[in-house]
């Protein structure tokens, strides 16, 4: 579903991403980790074709998502690391949800019943249906996370990348991002990549966690396969502090 | 005082309040949502130093000042684009690298400024007939500029990043909404003036905003102000024989603190 070949990454002269290789298959629950740095980020916007590769080559639905952008982003969700609804925008929760519908929908068309259907069935899964018609700046952090997982949802996308979406959450808001993001890969059978940093979340479901370290795949490995000596190496931190930092890596 | 109504030059400052009130309120709008409020200063400087260097070459001063502000306006998303600076950032470069070159271009000239200096202060009562057609056409550009794209427009102002990523052309929408912002700012120049253009493109939008969430309210009652600001300036200036672009921005300005008053008695 998702392959990249060998790609390169500068930015200021040097290397994000050093002739990274990946290829992720359909229905993968994916987390990536890695120090931060390491690229992750650049990664999924390089699968997103929201900036180019140095070298190398991308495929996501066997299409170049630079070359075949609006086609690719229409199957692609994103939820971007430290998003937020700016406190002054005069719009409600279910309108910044159509957001999501307004890229499919394209210019000069109107949002039918059809998209608001969508958005509305997004908006009961995530759990804020409710707050449809409250002022979309005045939502609190985990309220804001669900409203950006509601917009993806409502696209009725075929891959899910999210970027560190657990930052600034209380534990419990972490707790119940990651139950919805279980559920949703449960129900819609989605492709998700998930950038973490908080190992001891990983939400069920995951099936594969990819480590980047400078820019390189580090290990590739399934949740099971958790190895202190490796993750102490991946982060240039001790055994120790990791043991109480990682707690377990079992689901 | 009906009796001044017959005069052509009232009746095109009238007609000039009505559309600046229209189209500063749609683009007043924009740059508060955008949240570049001083663009604003750096194209009305940008067109002030394209009338200073029109009148140093001998070309009509007005049409250097359009080329000077649409230019800057059209600068601003590449630049920034390219940089990875704010948008902000690259509109505090080009208010001082105009504000250079109108003051170069000053120090150059031999015969009269006041041409140059009419942009900064504003004359809304020599505005022509033809200021007016002119102010009109792009006014309506402008309105069917959002209607047209009004969706996508919300999507930009929620998150340009965002947007993209839905497949929404957000270069396209954002570079528009600059272009046209500093249209439409260029040709209400002579309503109030550089300096003072500034209050009439942040004042109606902020106070609407104050009063409402929704959107579209947020325009029709910046465009209600705007249009409300100018007319009631108008009027004084006349009554009480004050600069009309003085007195257009300190009613803008009392009608943002009346909204402030009105929102504190709702609670909201």
């Amino acid at each position: 579903m998702i392959k990249i070949k060998k790609v390169v990454k500068l930015f200021n002269g040097k290397e994000i991403l050093s002739e990274i290789s990946l290829d992720i298959k359909k229905q993968d629950f994916v987390a990536v980790i890695g120090p931060n740095g390491s690229g992750k980020t650049t990664l999924l916007k390089i699968i997103d074709g929201l900036i180019a590769p140095d070298k190398g080559e991308v495929k996501v639905f066997d299409l170049d998502p630079l070359k075949f952008g609006l086609t690719v982003r229409k199957k692609v969700g994103f939820i971007f690391q430290n998003e937020f609804i700016p406190k002054n925008i005069p719009l409600s929760v279910e309108e910044v949800v159509s957001v999501g519908r307004i890229g499919m929908k394209g210019l000069f068309r109107n949002l039918d019943n059809e998209d608001m259907e969508a958005v509305r069935r997004a908006m009961k899964e995530v759990g804020v249906m409710d707050l449809g018609k409250r002022p979309a700046g005045l939502l609190s952090g985990g309220e804001q996370r669900k409203v950006s997982i509601a917009r993806e949802l409502s696209r009725e996308v075929k891959i899910l990348l999210l970027d560190e979406i657990l930052m600034n959450l209380d534990p419990a808001s972490q707790m119940e991002i990651n139950n919805l993001i279980s559920n949703i890969y449960k129900k819609h059978k989605l492709t998700i990549v998930f950038v973490t940093h908080l190992l001891r979340y990983l939400p069920e479901g995951i099936n594969r966690v990819i480590a980047i370290k400078d820019g390189k795949v580090f290990k590739d490995f399934s949740p099971e396969e958790f190895d202190i000596s490796e993750l102490s190496e991946l982060y240039g931190i001790t055994r120790e502090y990791l043991k109480k930092y990682v707690g377990s890596f079992k689901i | 005082m009906l009796e001044v109504l017959r005069y052509n030059y009232f009746q095109n400052a009238l007609m000039g309040s009505v559309l600046a009130g229209i189209g500063l309120g749609i683009v007043g709008v924009w740059v508060i949502l955008l949240r570049i409020p001083f663009v604003g200063v750096a194209i009305s400087h940008a067109a002030f130093a394209g009338s200073v260097i029109g009148l140093l070459l001998g070309v009509n001063p007005i049409i250097m000042a359009i080329v000077f502000s649409l230019l800057a306006s059209i600068l601003i998303g590449p630049i920034a684009e390219k940089s990875g600076l704010e948008a902000n950032i690259i509109i505090g470069i080009i208010f001082s690298l105009v504000l250079g070159i109108a003051f170069l271009g000053l120090g150059l000239i031999k015969g009269p400024r006041t041409e140059a200096f009419n942009l900064i202060w504003g004359s809304i009562l020599t505005l022509s007939r033809k200021n007016i057609f002119v102010n009109f056409g792009i006014t309506v550009f402008v309105i069917l500029f959002l209607v047209s794209f009004g969706k996508e427009i919300k999507a930009v102002f929620y998150n340009r990043e965002v947007a993209t990523s839905c497949g929404i052309p957000e270069k396209f929408i954002f570079f528009s909404l600059l272009f046209f912002s500093g249209f439409i700012i260029c040709l209400n120049l002579n309503t109030v003036g550089g300096i003072l253009i500034f209050g009439l493109l942040i004042n109606p939008p902020s106070a609407a905003r104050i009063l409402t969430h929704s959107l579209s309210k947020m325009y029709l009652l910046s465009i209600l102000f705007g249009i409300l600001s100018c007319l009631t300036g108008l009027l004084f200036s006349y009554i009480f024989e004050v600069p009309a672009g003085a007195a257009i921005i300190i009613v803008s300005s009392l009608i943002f603190i009346i909204s402030m008053a009105l929102r504190g008695r709702n609670g909201r």
